[in-house]
């Protein structure tokens, strides 16, 4: 968690589902299974082999809900957020946020006139894995990073078109990791108002774009993810026009939405997630638990069907939190299994020396199905307690509640 | 560092241009002349692309044109730039086969224009404002090459569109 970025607890009070557009950026890199250093929560664990992004310039979250009608193909997307965007709200603030993942403090855009980016975009760490990318834009660069830029070649008065053209092509030649910028609910937004047919035809026209698309992915066998997100809202302005740039909730809630196409294909590597505040901290797969300090010793658990003892391999609970949280005092732990069953334990019993690991290893054999891949093993106190209601099969997540 | 290996590039290509006369002009990095010896890349359909060094540049781009540049970082006052339009670009290097133009930067901003932006309009491949040259990226100038194009109507924002240290222009 970035203690520095001023917005998360603005996300806090404002509104209790709004994440920030910094979760763009470790949404699609996870996805595809690609391990950064981005702090903020994925929207979601699923694979995916290809991820499509549409920015929506200028359609705030308030403008969202006034005209969803208009944004059917938005809506039946599903997983929808208002998102808050960075301070002034503008193309180039908002957009370093979400391809970013770190906030303006740390990203070097902190106003529409910067455009060096100190951070890397999602579109060139996915690139340095060897995945194939494009930036797709109108008729200029955004941010100062490499981008493929689309001209209002059939005189119709938008670029729209064009880059909706530009994306099916990349869609057609199986570019990994696609982002196309549109940006005509803005340019009307600004020119004519909330309430103008000009933006209604813009927001349909979009609308009808990202149908075309959910269509492609569907019948698309590569399993892929469909992202949207916008950088900022607008306000009216007198004159019937509208602007942005100020503090206020029109402009500063933007949107982020996200489906997943296809993704049954994919194998999901099991994980178990850490959490504290409310946030993931921490996603580690088995891979990742195997590589730390492990306990292996001989456990009995009894429950009503009698005892079982067996040799369990796994690692302290202990030595995983302090990993990410520090060797900080905890009232408790919630543990959850993947069927949502959950158990809470006092901190102390996890605690140096308790004993309690998450096994991943059972008389040298990895788990089997149904109990694992991982399991909560908390030993006896004393010979012949009852032990099995706390050693919670499949578990996926642990909370930490300070 | 990035900068030199671009113009080593720039250069290598250049000589198995001379010498072998076949070898196509593929830039893969983006080109960043080094700051006290600018010069501009030019890509046009069928030609292995060209580079000019700022004298010569100076010597081609000597019309003076005035424009507003409106947005964040400038004065939204008339100015005299002078330099090379980007349509005279096209009739010194005999470039006719084109439906568009991209000015890159060596910081990787671009901007595109269509051909009739280009022909019906004065779009200036800026080298001096006000009589005086532009100042390079490390002096924390816009030059020695900025990319200045009108406004579409007294009052619209443009200075976004001027893309600053221009390093590379393509014809496609
Ligand atoms: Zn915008
Ligand atoms: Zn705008």
């Amino acid at each position: 968690m970035d203690d520095g970025n001023p917005l998360i607890g603005i996300a806090a009070v404002g509104n209790g589902q709004a994440a920030t557009l910094m979760s763009v950026a470790p949404t699609v890199l996870s996805s595809l299974n690609i391990t950064s250093a981005l702090t903020e929560p994925p929207m979601t664990r699923a694979m995916v082999r290809r991820v499509v992004v549409l920015e929506l310039d200028g359609l705030g979250w308030g403008l969202f809900q006034q005209r969803a009608p208009l944004l059917r193909n938005v809506s039946s997307l599903g997983n929808l957020s208002s998102a808050l965007t960075a301070f002034p709200p503008r193309t180039p603030t908002g957009t370093a946020m979400a391809l970013t993942g770190h906030d303006m403090l740390h990203n070097g855009i902190l106003s529409s006139n910067d455009r060096t980016l100190s951070q890397p975009t999602f579109l060139e760490i996915a690139e340095g894995t060897g995945l194939s990318t494009v930036w797709i834009e109108g008729d200029r660069s955004i941010l100062s990073s490499e981008t493929e830029l689309n001209v209002d070649t059939n005189g119709d008065g938008s670029v729209d078109n064009e880059i909706f053209g530009s994306l099916i092509d990349r869609l057609d030649d199986g570019t990994d990791v696609v982002l196309a910028h549109f940006h005509s609910i803005d340019d009307e937004f600004h020119r004519t108002g909330s309430g103008s047919e000009g933006l209604a035809l813009a927001m349909s026209r979009i609308d009808s774009y990202i149908g075309q698309v959910v269509e492609m992915l569907e019948a698309s066998s590569t399993p892929s993810m469909l992202m949207l997100f916008s950088d900022h809202g607008l306000h009216d302005v007198s004159g019937g026009m509208g602007e942005h740039g100020s503090f206020r909730h029109e402009d500063m809630y933007a949107i982020t939405a996200y489906r997943t196409f296809g993704t049954h294909a994919v194998e999901v590597l099991p994980s178990i997630s850490i959490i504290w505040g409310g946030s993931v901290m921490e996603v580690m797969d088995l891979e990742e638990l195997e590589a730390m300090p492990y306990l292996e010793e001989s456990y009995a658990i009894r429950s009503s069907h009698g005892e079982v003892t067996s040799l369990f391999r796994g690692v302290m609970v202990h030595d995983l939190i302090e990993l990410k949280a520090g060797s900080l005092q905890f009232t408790s732990l919630t543990f959850s299994a993947g069927d949502g069953f959950s158990l809470s334990l006092p901190w102390e019993w996890a605690e140096e020396g308790a004993g309690t690991i998450i096994a991943y290893r059972q008389d040298g054999a990895p788990l089997a199905g149904g109990e694992g891949p991982f399991r909560l093993v908390v030993p006896q106190e004393l010979a012949g307690e009852y032990n099995g209601q706390y050693c919670l099969k499949d578990v996926t997540k642990v909370e930490v509640v300070a | 560092m990035r900068g030199l290996w671009a113009g080593l590039l720039v250069l290598a290509a250049g000589v198995l241009l001379i010498g072998a006369g076949l070898i196509i002009f593929t830039l893969v990095e983006r080109v960043v002349p080094p700051d006290d010896d600018w010069y501009l890349v030019v890509r046009a359909p069928g030609t292995e692309g060209t580079i000019i060094g700022m004298d010569e540049l100076r010597l081609i781009g000597n019309r003076t044109v005035e424009m507003v540049l409106l947005g964040t970082g400038e004065d939204g006052k008339p100015h005299l730039y002078t330099g090379l339009l980007l349509k005279d670009l096209a009739g010194h290097l005999n470039v006719t086969d084109y439906g568009s133009v991209t000015v890159r930067a060596a910081d990787t901003y671009s901007k595109k224009l269509t051909r009739q932006q280009v022909t019906d309009h004065d779009v200036l491949l800026a080298m001096g404002r006000d009589g005086k040259d532009l100042a390079g990226r490390s002096d924390g100038g816009n030059g020695p090459v900025r990319l200045v194009l009108p406004q579409e109507a007294v009052g619209t924002y443009n200075a976004q569109h001027c893309v600053k240290w221009v390093s590379e222009v393509v014809f496609e």
